[in-house]
């Protein structure tokens, strides 16, 4: 085997290695003591779970009100 | 990491503010290449059915504009922009700042520089000639060393993080941001002469930036974002953190598929091939768990821009790899290999999944680093329709007939001219949908830098979001 591919294997080896070495970590730090309270990890008391963010399409009750009311002044303007 | 201990904690809008000007400077940098990347996509795609097209002037031939669109879309927009999500997702998700900011700044300024002296290299000639590598040398040690500053800054975060317990989503950044300056660094070793040997270390690397560098952060950002907006925390913990150990543990093995039928021992090819559709765990493991969390939230998802993009990317994520594991296969391969079905399944990858996940989140971050609201809702909507249906039409052209071109290519009755006439019509489809996805990229450049660069008269909160936040704090 050349030089060349005995590096490509040997990195590969320690691409996985060190995968191993950080799961061997995690086990033994106690990541995976509690596995039902990671899911809560990207809430916390200022961005709570169970509020929905970022919907910025959803029409507003003020915008739908508008245009109940503009639907409304143009029926009145037709007749 | 004791929450009990004098160290000063900090709210979600101290975490944003401080990351604001260097993910801002790395994601405006990734736009620049972005647009840029895109007008040698539309060059090199007419090309292929104008031939003739700009052929005299030696830097816009074919065979320098497509190389350079590769890796500034790789290197520029991917890299820079992935980073800056990377970065920004790390600190929410460890509650400390961002780390080295200074140092990272100026790791961006030369990375820009870096790509900028690489692009002139390739368009005057010098390029490596090896796939996704065309750089010269020099160009990727750079980019390297600026990852590695990255990396020192994310170690540093994970040491003076204020959570004990990581997210699935942390667990990829770390990775990505280890896995990737191996990859640069052994891809950049002088050591690759015979021809076969630089075969091998062209996939091994290629498939693995993919999968190791630019796959996980967009993973991390699905696991970020679609719990965030949906307020709904993800199916699985566990299922996630199946997924990543299985990413880890397969992925680095699948790069030598590329080679199937190719000049290197048989045994390279066979593991490669059994680890692509050992690949199909992890992937399922992903698409059941993001599938569980968003199933009844349609509505969420068509009233969110993120969503709209996150949930795009993820479901093309589940497409491309379940399809990657066919592609795999020699029966398969022996068909699609050297056709323009393997193009668009590459395009799949990175801009189905990878740019419309990064696309996602940066319009959940850039409101909340800038503390402004975007400039128009209409057009957020064009960015998203256009994108989607862009790169739909140019998979579905050039998937459908890359399976026909196959077929006759193994057919040894037809002449191999009529192998590639046949293609035209969906040639030119791909044109079509180059100018679509254009277009999306450039109403998107004009939403940030309207954001940022604001003229005239605009209301001091972003209203919709500031609300949200406002009766959190009640």
């Amino acid at each position: 085997m050349s030089a060349g591919a005995l590096i490509l294997v040997l990195s590969s080896l320690l691409i996985i290695g060190g995968g191993l070495a950080l799961f061997l970590w995690a086990f033994f730090s106690g990541q995976f003591d509690d596995i039902h309270k990671g899911r809560m990890l990207p809430f916390d008391e200022e961005e709570p779970a169970g509020k929905r963010t970022d919907q910025i399409f959803q029409e507003e009750p003020s915008e739908i009100k508008k245009k109940h009311n503009k639907g409304e002044e143009q029926t009145r303007g037709s007749r | 990491m004791d929450p009990g201990s004098n160290q000063p904690s900090y709210s979600v809008s101290d975490l944003d503010r401080k990351a604001r000007f260097v993910v801002l400077f790395l994601i405006f940098s990734g736009v620049f290449w972005l647009l840029f990347g895109t007008l040698l996509a539309l060059v090199a795609s007419l090309k292929m059915h104008l031939p003739d097209w700009l052929g005299a002037t030696g830097w816009l031939t074919f065979g320098r504009v497509r190389p350079l669109h590769l890796n500034t879309m790789v290197y520029g927009w991917a890299s820079l922009t992935g980073a800056g999500v990377a970065l920004w997702m790390l600190s929410r998700l460890l509650k400390v700042p961002i780390m080295l900011r200074g140092y990272i700044i100026v790791a961006g300024v030369v990375w820009n520089i870096a790509l900028m002296l690489g692009s002139i290299q390739i368009l005057a000639g010098f390029s490596r000639g090896i796939e996704w590598l065309e750089f010269p040398v020099s160009t990727m040690v750079a980019i390297v060393l600026c990852v590695i500053i990255m990396s020192a800054s994310v170690l540093l975060m994970l040491i003076t993080r204020r959570v004990k317990q990581l997210y699935v989503s942390v667990w990829y950044i770390i990775a990505a941001f280890l896995w990737f300056p191996l990859l640069g660094l052994v891809s950049s070793l002088p050591i690759f002469d015979t021809p076969t040997v630089q075969a091998g270390m062209n996939w091994w690397y290629a498939h693995n930036a993919l999968g190791l560098w630019f796959t996980p952060v967009g993973l991390a950002a699905a696991y970020y974002f679609i719990p965030k907006v949906l307020g709904r925390p993800i199916y699985s913990y566990g299922l996630s953190l199946l997924g990543f150990w299985g990413l880890a543990l397969f992925y680095n093995w699948n790069g030598f598929h590329h080679l199937v039928g190719g000049p290197v021992p048989t045994w390279f090819v066979t593991i490669s091939i059994s680890a692509s559709v050992m690949m199909v765990i992890p992937v399922v493991v992903v698409a059941v768990n993001h599938h569980m969390t968003v199933v009844g939230s349609f509505r969420a998802v068509v009233n969110s821009p993120t969503l709209r993009f996150v949930v795009f990317a993820a479901m093309s994520y589940t497409f491309v790899s379940l399809q990657g594991a066919a592609q795999a296969l020699r029966s398969f391969n022996e068909v699609i290999h050297f056709t323009h079905f393997v193009v668009a399944h590459a395009h799949i990858g990175m801009y189905a999944f990878v740019t419309m996940m990064l696309f996602g989140a940066c319009y959940y971050i850039i409101p909340r680093i800038t503390m402004r609201e975007w400039h128009s809702k209409g057009l957020i909507k064009w960015h998203f329709w256009l994108t989607a249906i862009g790169i739909i039409i140019y998979a579905g052209a050039l998937q459908g007939i890359g399976v026909f071109q196959g077929f006759t290519m193994i057919d040894p009755e037809v002449p191999f001219t009529d192998t590639v006439t046949m293609t035209i019509p969906y040639l030119v489809a791909r044109s079509v949908s180059g100018f679509l996805m254009t277009a999306g990229h450039l109403i998107f450049a004009w939403l940030i830098v309207r954001m940022v660069y604001r003229t005239g008269e605009q209301p001091a909160t972003p209203h919709v979001w500031q609300k949200i936040r406002e009766e959190f704090a009640t």
